[in-house]
């Protein structure tokens, strides 16, 4: 019994001079749409504006303007200072929901996103509860009678660098997350069979195979701080005013919005700039959590 | 060659078909000798390693087989110390290691996934271990290039390991567990990743390094064949339990309990009562009378219920009348697998037998729906205990 096999010729790529779209780039048109409408466009009005209320001079006035550039650079340095924060306490804990059992991660995991689902404002608005010269901190110390009069907590960096890693720190350690459970087991018990101790297997294998997580999380995190407004405002003292916060003043309390526009396009360059030099070291999609870690699964 | 003295890892030595006693007292010093104790691994109610207790000498090639769920691969992590035992010891070299950490048991593992590190490329990662264990850095690159031509793999040194093959990746593999000249190595499913080909050349690779370096194997499969070709000794595993630990001719000829005949490759199994009458000896069930011989029957009772197994390869086939004495039945499926042809024959009373033959034989050609006699010598009869 032999049956020959049938050949049929490969048919030959026809080549259309405009591709169909696919059923997922229709799916995603009102989104693209939506963001255009809401988001695209506004920044176009934004930038227009910037240009023409009254002159392009405005870009000029914000180099120039002591205040402005002190209130930039304030913006670069706490957003460095929530960064490195944020990695440094968020990495053990990521460490620990990744390697704990199940039961502990499970509740680690869940503080960490109830936390991280909570409103901002009422987080803010939480510290406050707790940092104010009324608030829990100063009570307890005055009640046990280690101070004699209230230390200042509110109303200055230490503040808002306490609020701003609290919010910020579910997206470094989610990141560092991801990145610890691409790393399989074996490759750890490998190094470990291999004559290392469990500190060299941490710094020799684990630490460089998570730092992709590592410069994903930091860069979100850095990218988010930049533009904080809400935080820094109800937390943050008179002298410590941040980008956005200048933003707003010059909006609303010196009725420039032409300066406003300037200043807020020039967050928006940075922002991208922090993005592009990051996406030719780690690429946007790992940033983005889109691609996972290597030493995954894949190959 | 003047390298060969000094670097065992050049040596050129065909020790592959050397016997085992030669090989012994070849690898008696650099091999290690490994004994479990009475190793016990519970989870919960689960026990998945009951009471082990197994003795492998300096220089052995030891498979661990079993299916999967049997317990291997837990008591591949005990030894290699990924694992504790609930209770129990393990002796390398008479040295209780039981709690000894892993960076401290000078073992190489290799695994089924081969565990690279991915962001070393192939010398780094052979080079890899002799840092931790502070070889001086200038013998460092001289030692991961010789482990890695032990493994073919000369030219491979600056490749990550995401541009090698499943095959070099597990050659790299095994260059970065025998750089450091382990006694003992532990291999995880080394070859469960690969395609069969490829397979059954690294089995023939990793026997003669090993050999050649004199080191005791401990490989854990599911694989019946990878185990016969490669190991002096099977382990064989059910359910957490050690069911038989033997050569591999001994374990095929003389299984202890049907579990062990089961696992053992395709067999015919009939379960029956002993029975000793005129100085024979027969297998009695139901439907069947099978006779052995009385060295097959040593150790049993006239009486005891036991299983009777015969190999498919024993059994010939000839073409039978309807009347015909003796066992007979209609061929009921022809099976041409690779070199061997697989006849299954059924009885009038429904009872399925697996023969094999091989395809160059000058038996006569047989066709579906045959009657055919079956017939095997006495000797070729094995019995063991029912389950």
């Amino acid at each position: 019994m032999t049956s020959s096999p049938v050949v049929t010729a490969p048919a030959a790529p026809r080549r259309r001079r405009f591709e169909r779209p696919n059923f997922w780039t229709l799916a995603g048109l009102p989104g693209i749409v939506y963001l255009i409408a809401v988001f695209g466009i506004p920044l176009v009005f934004i930038v227009v504006r910037s240009l023409t209320d009254p002159s392009p001079a405005n870009y000029a006035a914000v180099v120039e303007d002591p205040l402005y550039s002190a209130s930039l650079w304030r913006t670069v340095q706490i957003a460095f200072l929530v960064t490195v924060l944020s990695l440094a306490i968020g990495y053990p804990l990521a460490y620990a929901m990744a390697r704990s059992g199940k039961r502990l991660a499970m509740v680690l995991g869940a503080a960490l996103l109830l936390s991280f689902w909570t409103s901002l404002l009422v987080r803010t608005f939480a510290w406050q509860v707790i940092l104010n010269n009324t608030g829990l901190v100063n009570q307890f110390l005055l009640g046990t009678g280690i101070i004699d009069e209230p230390i200042p907590l509110i109303r200055n960096l230490f503040a808002v660098l306490v609020g701003m890693v609290h919010i910020l720190i579910p997206y470094a350690v989610l990141a560092i997350y991801a990145s610890l459970r691409g790393i399989k087991p074996e490759v750890e018990q490998a190094a470990q069979s291999l004559g290392a101790s469990p500190w060299r297997v941490f710094t020799r294998v684990t630490l460089p195979l998570s730092l992709p997580g590592v410069a994903a999380g930091g860069i979100l995190v850095f990218v988010l701080s930049l533009g904080f407004y809400i935080t820094p405002a109800l937390l943050g003292g008179p002298g410590d005013i941040l980008i956005s916060q200048s933003v707003v003043l010059q909006v609303q309390q010196y009725l420039q919005p032409g300066m406003g526009a300037a200043m807020a396009v020039v967050l928006v360059a940075l922002v991208l700039l922090v993005f592009v030099i990051a996406t030719r070291f780690i690429g946007l999609g790992r940033i983005l959590g889109v691609t996972g870690a290597p030493g995954g699964e894949s190959r | 060659m003047t390298a060969t003295q000094e670097n065992p890892m050049r040596a050129t030595t065909r020790t592959i078909d050397m016997p085992l006693a030669e090989r012994k007292e070849r690898g008696r010093a650099k091999g290690a000798a490994l004994r479990l104790e009475a190793v016990r691994k519970v989870y919960g109610d689960n026990i998945v390693a009951n009471d082990v207790t197994l003795d492998i000498e300096p220089g052995e090639f030891v498979t661990l087989l079993g299916a999967s769920g049997s317990g291997k691969t837990t008591l591949l992590r005990m030894i290699a110390g990924f694992l504790e035992p609930t209770a129990g010891v393990i002796t390398i070299d008479g040295k209780d290691v039981t709690s000894v950490p892993v960076h401290k048991r000078k073992i190489g593992v290799v695994f089924q996934n081969y565990a690279l590190f991915p962001h070393m490329n192939v010398l780094k990662n052979v080079m890899f271990p002799l840092e931790m264990h502070k070889v001086p850095k200038v013998k460092r690159k001289e030692l991961a290039r010789d482990a890695l031509a032990a493994v073919k793999l000369e030219n491979f040194e600056d490749r990550m390991p995401s541009q090698l093959s499943g095959g070099q990746q597990q050659r790299v593999a095994l260059a970065r567990a025998i750089v450091m000249k382990p006694r003992l190595l532990l291999m995880d499913e080394p070859l469960g990743a690969l395609d069969r080909r490829l397979r059954e050349a690294m089995q023939l690779e990793i026997l003669k390094l090993s050999r050649e370096l004199g080191l005791t194997v401990i490989n854990v499969t599911h694989d019946q064949e990878e185990a016969f070709t490669m190991s002096d000794k099977i382990a064989l595993l059910a359910d957490g339990t050690l069911i038989q630990y033997d050569e591999p001719a001994a374990l095929y000829s003389a299984p202890v309990s049907e579990v062990a005949a089961e696992f053992l490759g395709e067999s015919n199994r009939f379960e029956g009562q002993l029975v000793h009458e005129q100085q024979r000896w027969f297998v009695r069930a139901d439907d069947i009378e099978v006779e052995l011989t009385a060295s097959a029957a040593d150790g049993f009772a006239e009486g005891d219920r036991v299983v009777a197994v015969i190999r498919p390869w024993s059994i010939s086939l000839s073409s039978a009348d309807s009347d015909e004495q003796g066992s007979v039945g209609t061929v009921s499926a022809l099976i041409y697998a690779g070199e061997s042809q697989k006849v299954l024959v059924e009885t009038p009373l429904g009872r399925e037998f697996i023969v094999r033959r091989s395809l160059d034989s000058a038996d006569e050609q047989l066709h579906e729906g045959q009657l055919v006699q079956l017939s095997w010598r006495p000797d070729h009869v094995v019995i063991t205990r029912p389950r």
